[in-house]
């Protein structure tokens, strides 16, 4: 369902509508205070599309030229263009409405520009304070209804088209190029009673008719659309003899069948309703909704990434605390098998204690092994074997006697020669220290096996 | 206020992975020293398995090692064990002065199993041959000794003699 309200600073005209296969269902047209709306959307239990337009105050359009420049040049040279035509702070949007060739200044484009004071657009945002909608669009009365006409069939490509709308104290003129906003003026002047060509708010009619023609002298207005409900024959026989042009007003049976006349008091109401979201250029936002929107985008991100490190940290936790649990388990089940094989080990401790004694380095053939290993003019001074952890480590100590020095170094060298190649000895770890003639020497070595 | 709320989510993100990732730190490194401590307990377990097979097939086969009687009296066993010695030393030839210690749990086999050892201390006063200190090791190797030093010219035992042994006497569990 599309809730559209137009808000004219004091009235909000509330169309509540359901579309059914592109047809739009009128359900509820209202006339509401800011506090009545309030209260009608706090009623309002499912969520809506709400699309809001506000009046003419604060609201810009304007067609500027650009040229052709790349795209961040080009929305460069149009946020200036736009700073010069905007009065006060705003919110703007453009769009290209097509390429002007002009011989001097070669090729441009014209951007329709349609910017809305950011106080206004809060104040249309504040209409929707405390309620949800399901999506919001924000835009200009202007564009809203150019949306109407275009649906009508009433505003064709390069054709100008004026709008009046005349409703009681709060009528009001556009007119139209095409897709191009031109003139938009509120008609302050009420209805009068006896209507002819000399009545005031034809007048100011005819006035802005003859503003346009001068501004733009080339341009030819096809015709007057009336919308409102206020069409009295002699009111519309009246315009066209004081403006010269087509008139066409609209009938609400026409536009819409087993509707009332009272529908055309909403035309930018149903603009709103009609309008396609996705083909829309022109859906400004209140900075309040952007920032909104920004925080609960972040809020979202944030979270987002806070759960995914909260879920991996807890993933990585049961994974290796899993893990962690395995190996106790299969520790305990070592552990427990250990038990049982040393329990085992009881009923065999005498062949334990054998296979220890039996495991010992065969001790004849190891003394047999240090009498071929030592060269006979070697004199062992002491040798020692003593068991080290699992392990039999030996020691030697001794003198040479050569014929010389040198003789005593050969046979050191001889001794640490046949241990290396003993199948029994590991290499020594030798230390030598000549006293006079005679060689002391001491070798270090461990039993292999 | 977007501030703050940004600054609070950021702080409770690194938060959570300061504190998560330190808990996962400390799970790795406790996993790491259990797969080492497996490791060790299988390889033991390993050495265990075929430790009791191959003690399994010596019982099939028979075949024990001689013992030295016992008795319930320490005092008895200890001088029962310094005589075993010395007459045993003598038939070799060999005069020696033995120091016998206290028995205690062997270190050398698992608690469990309760195999007890008597560490003995021997000094050989008159050694002649090396012939003799061949016969003498082969000849502890029939009883449950196990020789932990031997020197010949040492000084590692405090006893006189120039061959010096420290030996240890295996009782198995319930005595000999």
């Amino acid at each position: 369902m599309i809730l559209a309200i137009d808000w004219d600073g004091e009235i909000a005209r509330v169309l509540l509508t359901e579309m059914q296969k592109d047809t739009m269902k009128v359900i509820k047209l209202l006339k509401l205070s800011r506090e009545e709306l309030a209260k009608y959307l706090s009623q309002e239990k499912g969520k809506l599309d709400i699309r809001l337009c506000g009046g003419f105050e604060g609201s810009v359009h304007k067609t500027i030229l650009v040229p052709p420049l790349k795209d961040n040049l080009f929305k460069e040279a149009i946020k200036k263009e736009t700073q010069k035509i905007l009065e006060e702070e705003s919110e703007y949007l453009y769009d290209e409405l097509g390429k002007l060739e002009d011989a001097t200044v070669g090729t441009q484009v014209r951007v329709m520009v349609v910017g809305l004071g950011r106080k206004h657009l809060e104040e249309l945002g504040s209409l929707l304070s405390g309620y949800k909608p399901k999506s919001t669009i924000f835009t200009t009365h202007p564009v809203a209804v150019r949306t109407l006409l275009e649906d009508l069939g009433e505003l064709k490509e390069d054709e100008t088209v004026a709008f009046v709308d005349v409703c009681g104290i709060r009528s009001r003129i556009l007119i139209y190029k095409g897709k191009e906003i031109r003139i938009t003026r509120a008609l302050p002047l009420p209805v009068q009673e006896d209507l002819g060509e000399n009545d005031r708010l034809i007048k100011d009619i005819h006035q802005t008719i003859l503003f346009y023609t001068e501004t733009y002298p080339q341009d030819k207005i096809e015709k007057i659309v009336v919308g409102g409900s206020f069409k009295p024959s002699d009111f519309l026989e009246a315009l066209k003899k004081k403006v010269d042009l087509k008139i066409v007003p609209l009938w609400a049976e026409e536009i819409l069948q087993g509707s009332n006349e009272e529908l055309l008091t909403y035309p930018a109401c149903m603009g709103l309703a009609l309008l396609n979201p996705k083909k829309f250029n022109f859906s400004l936002e209140p900075v309040s909704f952007r920032e909104k929107r920004k925080n609960k985008r972040t809020a979202t991100i944030l979270g987002s990434v806070f759960i995914t490190t909260l879920l991996f940290i807890l993933g990585a936790n049961v994974k290796y605390s899993l893990d962690w649990l395995r190996l106790m388990v299969e520790e305990k089940a070592a552990q427990g098998e250990i038990k049982k094989r040393e329990s085992e080990l009881k009923d065999l401790s005498t062949e334990l204690i054998s296979n220890s004694v039996e495991t010992q380095p065969g001790w004849a053939e190891f003394l047999i092994e240090v009498a071929k290993v030592v060269p006979e003019d070697v004199t062992l001074s002491s040798l020692t074997v003593k068991k080290t952890g699992k392990k039999y480590q030996g020691e030697f100590t001794g003198v040479i006697e050569g014929k010389d020095k040198v003789d005593s170094f050969f046979r050191a060298e001889e001794l640490r020669s046949s241990m290396n190649n003993s199948k029994l000895l590991t290499s020594p770890n030798l230390e030598r220290k000549l006293e006079g003639e005679v060689l002391k020497f001491k070798a270090n070595f461990g039993l292999k096996g | 206020m977007k501030k703050q709320f940004f600054l609070i989510g950021v702080v409770a993100i690194v938060l959570v992975l300061f504190f998560g990732i330190r808990q996962i730190r400390s799970l790795q490194a406790k996993i790491s020293q259990k797969n080492t401590n497996l490791a060790g307990l299988k390889t033991h377990l390993g050495g265990l398995k075929r430790l009791t097979e191959s003690l399994a097939l010596k019982k099939l086969k028979g075949g024990k090692l001689q013992e030295v009687p016992y008795f319930s009296e320490p005092q008895v066993n200890k001088a029962l064990l310094e005589k075993f010695v010395q007459s045993s030393f003598s038939q070799i030839g060999l005069e020696c002065q033995v120091k016998v210690g206290q028995e205690k749990v062997s270190p050398d086999f698992p608690s469990l199993v309760g195999i007890r050892e008597i560490p003995l201390e021997i000094g050989v006063t008159n050694y002649s041959s090396y012939d003799q200190l061949i016969i003498l090791l082969e000849y502890l190797k029939e009883y449950p000794f196990i020789i932990d030093l031997f020197t010949l010219g040492g000084k590692d035992v405090e006893l006189p003699g120039k061959l010096k042994l420290k030996i240890k006497y295996y009782l198995p569990p319930g005595g000999s």
